[in-house]
């Protein structure tokens, strides 16, 4: 894996419509993003994974109004936190957009192997 | 470090939104104010710190050198801090460090920031910018996002309401209204903040600091020459910083920021002293929840009882610990670079006596908290009158 960068990696598990993390095979460690250098230990050797789950739960969430320029939409979208039940995190989209405190919320994501990118949904 | 540091003068222009005014220009007529309080001009100067955040905002890249240019500055160190929000505290630090270890005898901090120049919408992508460019920026992550999801897992957590955020900020505007350098000098109720747009959920327009233009400055110095530069020296008594992982779902717990305990922790074991000693705090309330959070963190509530003190008026002016009797970053306004030189700028003030009657606390021993991003940038300085 050498040379990978893990942003291209992750990119490339959500075109085959899988979440990859990493595994430090020294600590232990897991990583969603997944690092190719353990952020605990340094180590460089890593297992790579794909998270099974596709459901969890919201931690956080909020609806933002008022978008950055780079963003160029002007319907309000939902960011939320989520966590799989292994305790992995990600942030993303939910879908449709929500304006209420979602935090403990059940919720799915859901991958787009065309676009490779992936959002949240409310179970 | 060994030498003691105390700050001996001080410059401060009004926040606001100043079309006309150029980065340089505003760093210079801050950076002459605090030259001419402390009684000397600038070839005195052997260290220049200049805070900056964004080049993008100001158009000015590399703005050390401007900024000396408009202070006729020649020859002298000089060097440009950043970090995001705190990038004020970052150019406080990189003075007192220079001090502290005898590299220098007297400094400049001067700290600046231009954000009305571009339009709002550029500006909060130039600001999005500094979010995780991989993992968070594409999602269309916000500062008020960021924060909007810590009001959310505190909502969610403690029970902390919308009316309890509108508090801290009706607070904040009663305290800047009777601040003349401050953006906003208009007092309001809890039933405007909750009317007010929504901005990013559940924050609304009355709970975010605005975009600001501004400087303000300090001279800094060692013990050896602060009494010959000041009858009124105000001592660094602690000057901690602390980091935080950057991604926000990476944090055990949203509802909290660990870095603004661990940098409070380590300025209080450096003079000794604890939240109870401390007469008043400027404290970063970017957002409304973030004052109710840094509460907590400083140890001023226990864990999840933020929103309690200002229920209770107990960090209004009068209060038992006065909070941001300044209008803080909500009211004053949050120029990025000023913002944490500012906030030292207020203590020196509070301690001379200078301030407007109404928003008056003075005491003996003052703590300001300024972080970058969502904590990732924690400082916690501790100042005691001379």
């Amino acid at each position: 894996m050498e040379g990978i960068g893990a942003t291209i990696l992750f990119g490339g598990g959500l075109k085959n419509g899988i979440l990859l993390y990493t595994t430090c095979t020294k600590c232990g460690k897991k990583s969603l993003p997944p690092r190719l250098i353990c952020d605990h230990c340094g180590s460089p050797e890593y297992e790579l994974k794909e998270v099974q789950e596709r459901k969890g739960m919201i931690l956080a969430s909020t609806t933002i109004h008022v978008p950055p320029s780079h963003i160029g939409t002007s319907e309000p979208y939902t960011i939320v936190v989520f966590e799989f039940p292994n305790g992995l995190r990600l942030m993303g989209r939910l879908n449709p957009w929500l304006e209420e405190n979602l935090a403990g919320r059940a919720a799915e994501i859901l991958i787009d192997k065309e676009k490779g990118e992936y959002s949240f949904r409310l179970l | 470090m060994n030498k003691k540091v105390a700050v001996v003068g001080i410059g401060h222009t009004k926040f606001g939104r100043f079309p006309d005014a150029t980065l340089r220009e505003l760093a210079a007529v801050a950076g002459f104010s605090a030259l001419e309080d402390a009684g000397i001009t600038s070839p005195d100067i052997d260290f220049l710190s200049v805070g900056v955040a964004s080049g993008s905002l100001s158009g000015q890249l590399s703005p050390a050198a401007s900024v000396a240019d408009a202070l006729g500055i020649t020859g002298a160190p000089l060097y440009r801090s950043e970090a995001a929000c705190a990038t004020g505290s970052a150019a406080i630090r990189s003075a007192y460090t220079a001090l502290a270890s005898g590299a220098s005898d007297i400094a400049l901090v001067v700290g600046a920031e231009l954000m009305t120049r571009v339009p709002s919408a550029k500006a909060t992508e130039y600001l999005a910018e500094m979010g995780d460019y991989g993992w968070e920026y594409p999602h269309g992550i916000t500062f008020p996002g960021y924060f909007g999801l810590i009001a959310s897992a505190h909502m969610k957590e403690f029970g902390t309401t919308e009316e309890d955020l509108a508090l801290v900020a009706v607070k904040n505007h009663e305290n800047a209204y009777h601040n003349e350098y401050a953006q906003f000098r208009k007092r309001i109720t809890v039933d405007d903040v909750l009317k007010s747009k929504m901005v990013a959920y559940p924050l609304k327009l009355l709970d975010c600091s605005p975009l600001s233009d501004g400087a303000s400055a300090l001279v800094l110095t060692t013990e050896e020459h602060a009494k010959d530069l000041s009858d009124t020296p105000v001592w660094i008594e602690a000057n901690a910083l602390a980091s935080l992982n950057n991604l926000a779902a990476e944090r055990k717990d949203l509802a909290t920021i660990p870095s603004v305990r661990l940098a409070a922790k380590k300025a209080y074991a450096q003079s000794g002293l604890g939240p109870k000693d401390i007469d008043f705090a400027e404290v970063h309330d970017c957002f409304t929840i973030a004052e109710i959070v840094v509460y907590e963190e400083l140890g001023f509530s226990g864990r999840g009882k933020g929103a309690e003190l200002v229920r209770s008026d107990q960090t209004s002016i009068g209060g038992e610990i006065p909070v941001n009797p300044s209008g803080g970053l909500k009211a004053k306004g949050h120029p990025l670079g000023a913002t944490g030189v500012s906030m030292a700028v207020e203590v020196v003030k509070q301690f001379r006596g200078e301030v407007e009657r109404r928003r008056y606390v003075g005491g003996e021993v003052a703590l300001t908290q300024n972080m970058g991003l969502t904590g990732q940038y924690s400082f916690v300085t501790i100042y005691r009158r001379g």
